[in-house]
């Protein structure tokens, strides 16, 4: 989504007065299917063993019992909070892109705060990679940035191809001011 | 202690260790989501609000509608914790 009304005051960490927020995205939803998946898996296990063990009346001694199912209550809940830490993590990683620079923040619950951040107009060339069937079929890709001498990787990108021509139309933008900034210098230093 | 019908009786003793256990988990589940929260929030907020949608699967995923999915998870939780222990508790 480009700059509206309703998205221009936007504030984020590390934002300068002068930029002008533009759109931000998540990584791709199919980053979190693996974790989805384990988490069914375990839950499948948990019930199924706490059935196989508990449900059949088989076991009767009362200690033993409540050992278990302390136990299985523990993985069941050590499955939920993964996730749920999984799900942070995942909510945390954020592209802000605005007229200016392209943010990537990082950022877990108490361990990781990163922020990086690259000027738009400094990049040379702007790579847009979908390999697979999934990835083409899904839209999701990964985007190369190559700056002078750093490259910004951006793996994920939901709505690719939307992406990659904002990005190269703000790329733009941005070598266009800087270079009438430029020219201004030019002219006023001129004799 | 199980009735030939197989409906569990519980003595005094019994029972108020099962409220003891599921109370104990109840309050475990809320220190640890509340806490997840808290710390999801502080750093959420310093990046960027999605009040707004994105074009995606998760364009739905506001921050109030992620605490309304918090609150549903917790009472998941809770839910199976003492629909479980009820039937399985000795």
């Amino acid at each position: 989504m480009m700059i509206s009304d309703r998205t221009a005051g936007y504030r984020f960490q590390g934002k300068d007065e002068e930029e002008h927020f533009q759109f931000y995205f998540h990584q791709h939803w199919i980053r979190m299917l693996w974790p989805t998946f384990r988490l069914i898996l375990w839950n499948v296990l948990i019930v199924a063993a706490g059935f196989a063990i508990l449900g059949t009346g088989s076991l009767n001694e009362p200690y033993i019992r409540q050992t278990i199912l302390l136990i299985l209550t523990a993985f069941f809940l050590l499955s939920h909070f993964e996730y749920l830490d999984r799900w942070f993590h995942y909510l945390l990683y954020v592209i802000v892109v605005t007229d200016k620079k392209l943010h990537r923040i990082k950022k877990t619950l108490i361990t990781t705060d990163d922020h990086e951040s690259t000027d738009l107009w400094v990049i040379q060339d702007i790579h847009k990679r979908q390999h697979g069937i999934i990835q083409n079929l899904l839209g999701y890709g990964s985007l190369i940035l190559e700056a002078q001498e750093t490259e910004v990787r951006v793996h994920f990108t939901p709505l690719i191809s939307q992406r990659y021509e904002q990005l190269m139309h703000l790329r733009e933008l941005a070598r266009t001011r800087i270079a009438s900034i430029e020219e201004f210098f030019r002219q006023g230093k001129t004799p | 202690m199980f009735l030939s019908s197989g409906i569990r009786v519980y003595n005094g003793q019994s029972m108020s260790s099962l409220w003891i256990a599921i109370g104990s988990w109840i309050v475990f589940i809320l220190l640890i989501e509340g806490t997840m929260w808290m710390l999801f929030n502080r750093r959420f907020h310093q990046i960027c609000l999605p009040n707004q949608g994105e074009r995606t699967f998760f364009s739905y995923y506001t921050i109030w509608r992620n605490r309304l999915a918090m609150i549903l998870h917790i009472s998941f939780l809770i839910a199976v914790i003492v629909i479980a222990y009820i039937f399985l508790w000795p």
